[in-house]
């Protein structure tokens, strides 16, 4: 590159705490992890616009917080577990397809789609309990929230693990062994937003 | 990065030649392919749109009478039109021309890139804008439009409150919602294939100050776009629950609230106005430096008035609601912002006026339609000032006045800024000299026109004319002979503006197929884009490009030409 | 460079990659801490604990799982700035949220 460019870099080098490692400029990252940076910091305001509107109206109905105890801790709290599990699997077929590990990677991203599954099934279990219990979507507004943020949130996991059993079929083949972390960012990315949607339907009330 | 700029192009593409017809031309992954479909759906949809502010504005000059090619309009169709005339002209028109289409076409060449990053993305964003494109046109024409404006407040939009809930009977409405929404979709995919490769893929010792200033509009156009659609997105999902489910998101009567959806549809709306504004100003800019024959007059300041606008547009959104009854003490500080974000396009205005000072102007189409730009967006960025303070505002929002106002800012940059971008990129990516006595002609009927609409609604929107309002004849203030007469004026504007239209329609067709043959750099410009071929061949480049200098190199003292284009060495 | 690129890449995924394992159990320590910070009596204490710790938990998964701090910092900004544009969203819309009584709103 430019010699500022070289410049920069070695300011950086000095500036960081490791002795080899320099961090990267964003002209030397892969495509594909930068496109996927820019698709999370979009989805970020997606979700944070929205969240952003959730505190607005509970801030406005301190009312809601009995609305909110009706939702199920337990089963949140089993499902934040499960996503918080399959993050750290989903990082663990990062790593094992970066040592051109094949069967590590898929049987990790199988566990991954396993706790995925898990999660919907609870999540389907927590709906129908509640709608039985007379709280659907129109009931109150607290409801009309609940529902319409887990379930983009839903859709987001839905989507995710279409994309892992997509890319664990390629891997199987050895075939796009750099893809498995893109889908696992955009997994910690689901799995973000729900570590913030629990703390804001389940336990605050 | 040279090795591997030529690595990732040159193999996938060896063997275009025995692509078929359909991946050739339909479904191609090609960028310019892309650009050009984009181009071609978006000058498509600029007479559909077109079409129907020709229905209403008949109607307001000569209200109930029978109109040629429509007949007789009734309220809700003139409802459903005015609100479809706004969609179409904004995210149909102006974003596929400005930003699809044209950084489709010249971020790769004009960075020495050989395609997008992403080719098969790139594709996909193509055609899902197409689908959106087929769903628009089905929510016309099916039961209950979309006919709130194309703000689409709540209750007007969510069919009122409670909610009558008719999912079929408004199935059109919700068509329209996810029309938008597919639409973001296909521009935030094609975005971040902008994104990443203006940073991943120039050519060889392009730093980003030597991008051309395109390319640094594009680029801080779609970064405005993807950190402001979020919000709406969501706001959008809301809206149709509440139509066809019927929560109550923006039902006071549950705890809701309408002007929630206001600063939903703003937060995004107004920075929607930079998206679009600042591909044409980077496009004029190109233009005014390349026929002037300087040097683009601060270059760097320019981008970073850029940059400090795209980031001040997401603090003055709130000004498009000033009567809609916000918090006042919010009205003050968004009245500051508002007046402070007209620095930054000054910025840009005193820029290319400089630009232009004892310069030697080649007065071509191109050029007469970039300098009809700084005169004509002038009056919509003064009467924007005025407007942004929010005592004028209050006065003035609901009338002509706006609608003028936002004409004379819209018009100059995806009209007059468009069509000097397609004038001067024609020969390139087309291959083939357009007429320039046809272009001319164009022109001026196009300016004559312009301004015959929209001045004389500055006049009827201060003595109180409403806004969608789809007949005038019950208020009698409103229909004094000086008003009727200057609508009738409009109208006749754009009967004007619409036959100027056939000069350009037949220029462009005729000079595809008869047109001289374009050199590869007719007006002697400096960008990478005019090193190659024109039209460019499948790769771009024959050989990739290295750039030693910036791109506005005219009339450097001491060389015998006056360009001196970025990649030849020293 | 490519190739270059591709080791440099690699280099800082090997080498540089946190524990994993400690991190996932720091998560689901905070986990659990919040889940009975819930029971306290203190409302407000109760709050600053849940959602401090949601956000130590956010930044351990950005930063170990999802690599950020091995990232150019421009990710890091642009990462930012849409948390920044939604404190932009939340404070422009807050006065007409809040500051307007229900009966008004009526």
């Amino acid at each position: 590159m430019s010699t500022t460019a070289i410049e920069k870099n070695n300011l950086e080098e000095s500036d960081s705490v490791s002795e080899k490692w320099v961090r990267p400029r964003m002209v030397d990252m892969p495509k594909g992890r930068l496109a996927m940076w820019w698709l999370i910091a979009s989805e970020i305001v997606i979700f944070g616009g929205l969240i952003a509107t959730y505190i607005l109206f509970r801030l406005r109905h301190p009312e809601w917080g009995h609305a909110a105890g009706h939702t199920s801790t337990p089963l949140g709290a089993l499902n934040t577990f499960f996503l918080l599990t399959s993050s750290l699997t989903i990082v663990l077929a990062h790593d094992a397809a970066n040592r051109k590990d094949l069967k590590g990677a898929v049987r990790n991203m199988g566990i991954t789609l396993f706790f995925g599954l898990g999660f919907l099934v609870v999540k389907s279990i927590e709906y129908s309990t509640e709608i039985s219990h007379g709280f659907t979507l129109t009931a109150e507004l607290f409801w009309s929230f609940y529902f319409l943020m887990t379930g983009l949130h839903a859709l987001h996991v839905i989507a995710g693990m279409t994309t892992i059993f997509i890319i664990m079929l390629g891997v199987r083949k050895g075939k796009h062994l750099h893809r498995v972390e893109f889908a696992g960012m955009y997994w910690h990315l689901v799995d973000l937003v729900w570590i913030l949607l629990f703390p804001l339907l389940y336990i605050a009330h | 990065m040279a090795t591997e700029v030529k690595q990732h192009s040159v193999s996938p593409h060896n063997h275009h030649s025995e692509l078929s017809f359909w991946r050739k031309y339909i479904f191609s992954t090609d960028h310019k392919v892309i650009g050009m479909q984009y181009l071609l759906t978006g000058l498509i949809m600029v007479f559909v749109g077109g079409f129907f502010a020709y229905v209403f504005r008949m109607q307001l000059a000569f209200p109930g009478q029978g109109i040629p090619l429509y007949g007789k309009l009734d309220a809700n169709a003139y409802n459903m039109m005015i609100t479809m005339h706004g969609t179409i002209m904004i995210f149909w028109v102006a974003m596929p021309l400005l930003v699809a289409a044209f950084g489709n076409l010249l971020i790769p060449t004009m960075i020495g890139a050989d395609d997008m990053a992403f080719p098969t993305l790139n594709m996909i964003s193509y055609w899902v804008f197409f689908i959106s494109t087929v769903v628009l046109i089905l929510s016309m024409v099916l039961p209950g439009p979309m006919a709130a404006g194309w703000t689409a407040y709540p209750p007007l939009s969510a069919n009122g409150y409670p909610a009558q809930i008719d999912f079929w009977g408004s199935i059109g409405g919700s068509l329209w919602i996810l029309a938008v929404a597919l639409e973001f979709v296909a521009f935030l995919i094609g975005g971040i294939n902008f994104l990443v490769t203006t940073f991943n893929m120039r050519a060889p010792g392009m730093k980003l100050m030597d991008m051309p200033i395109t390319v640094w509009m594009m680029n801080i156009a779609v970064l405005v776009f993807m950190f402001s659609v979020g919000p709406l997105v969501a706001g959008a999902v809301m809206l149709l629950f509440d139509r066809s489910f019927g929560t109550g998101f923006y039902n006071p009567a549950v705890g809701g609230d309408p002007i929630l959806f206001q600063h939903f549809f703003w937060f995004f709306g107004h920075p929607e106005v930079y998206v679009i504004l600042l591909p044409g100003l980077g496009m004029v800019a190109e233009v005014i430096a390349t026929m002037a024959r300087k040097p683009l007059f601060g270059y760097k300041a320019i981008i970073y008035a850029s940059i400090i606008s795209g980031f001040l547009s997401f603090i003055v959104w709130a000004h498009h609601q000033f009567i809609a009854g916000i918090d006042p003490r919010m009205a003050v500080f968004f009245s500051f912002t508002t007046i402070m974000i007209s620095v930054p396009f000054a910025v840009w205005m005193f820029a290319a006026i400089a630009t232009l000072w004892k310069a030697s102007i080649t007065l071509n189409t191109p050029m007469l339609f970039a300098l009809g730009f700084i005169g004509e967006f002038l009056l919509g960025g003064v009467t924007g000032i005025y407007l942004g303070a929010s005592a004028f505002d209050i006065y003035a929002h609901d009338n002509y006045f706006v609608v003028a106002h936002f004409h004379y800012a819209l018009i100059p940059d995806v009209f007059f800024g468009g069509l000097a971008a397609i004038y001067f990129w024609y020969p390139k990516f087309v291959g083939r000299m357009y007429n320039e006595t046809l272009g001319k002609v164009h022109f001026w009927l196009t300016t004559l026109g312009f301004n015959m609409i929209f001045l004389p609604l500055f006049y009827n929107g201060l003595k109180g004319e409403h806004r969608r309002i789809f007949d005038y004849s019950a208020w009698p203030s409103l229909m004094s002979a000086d008003m009727t007469q200057n609508r009738v004026i409009a109208t006749v504007g754009m009967l004007i503006l619409c036959a100027a239209q056939i000069p350009f329609v037949i220029n462009m067709i005729h000079s595809a197929r008869k047109g001289v043959k374009a050199e590869r750099n007719p007006w002697k410009a400096n960008s990478l884009e005019w090193v190659t071929a024109s039209p460019p061949p499948h790769g771009n480049f024959e050989t990739y490009p290295s750039v030693y200098r910036g791109p506005y190199e005219y009339s450097v003292p001491g060389r015998e030409e006056d360009y001196w284009p970025q990649h030849l060495p020293q | 460079m490519t190739a270059h690129q591709a080791t440099a890449h690699a280099e800082h995924d090997y080498h540089g990659h946190p524990n994993y394992f400690k991190t996932y159990f720091a998560l689901l320590l905070l986990f659990s801490l919040s889940l009975a910070a819930g029971y306290l009596d203190n409302i407000l204490m109760a709050l600053l604990l849940i959602f401090g710790m949601a956000l130590i938990k956010m930044m351990y998964v950005v930063n170990n799982f999802m690599h950020l701090r091995f990232e150019p910092l421009s990710i890091w900004f642009a990462v930012a700035f849409g948390l920044v544009c939604c404190f932009i969203f939340y404070f422009g819309v807050y006065p007409d949220i809040l500051w307007v009584p229900l009966e008004v709103a009526h």
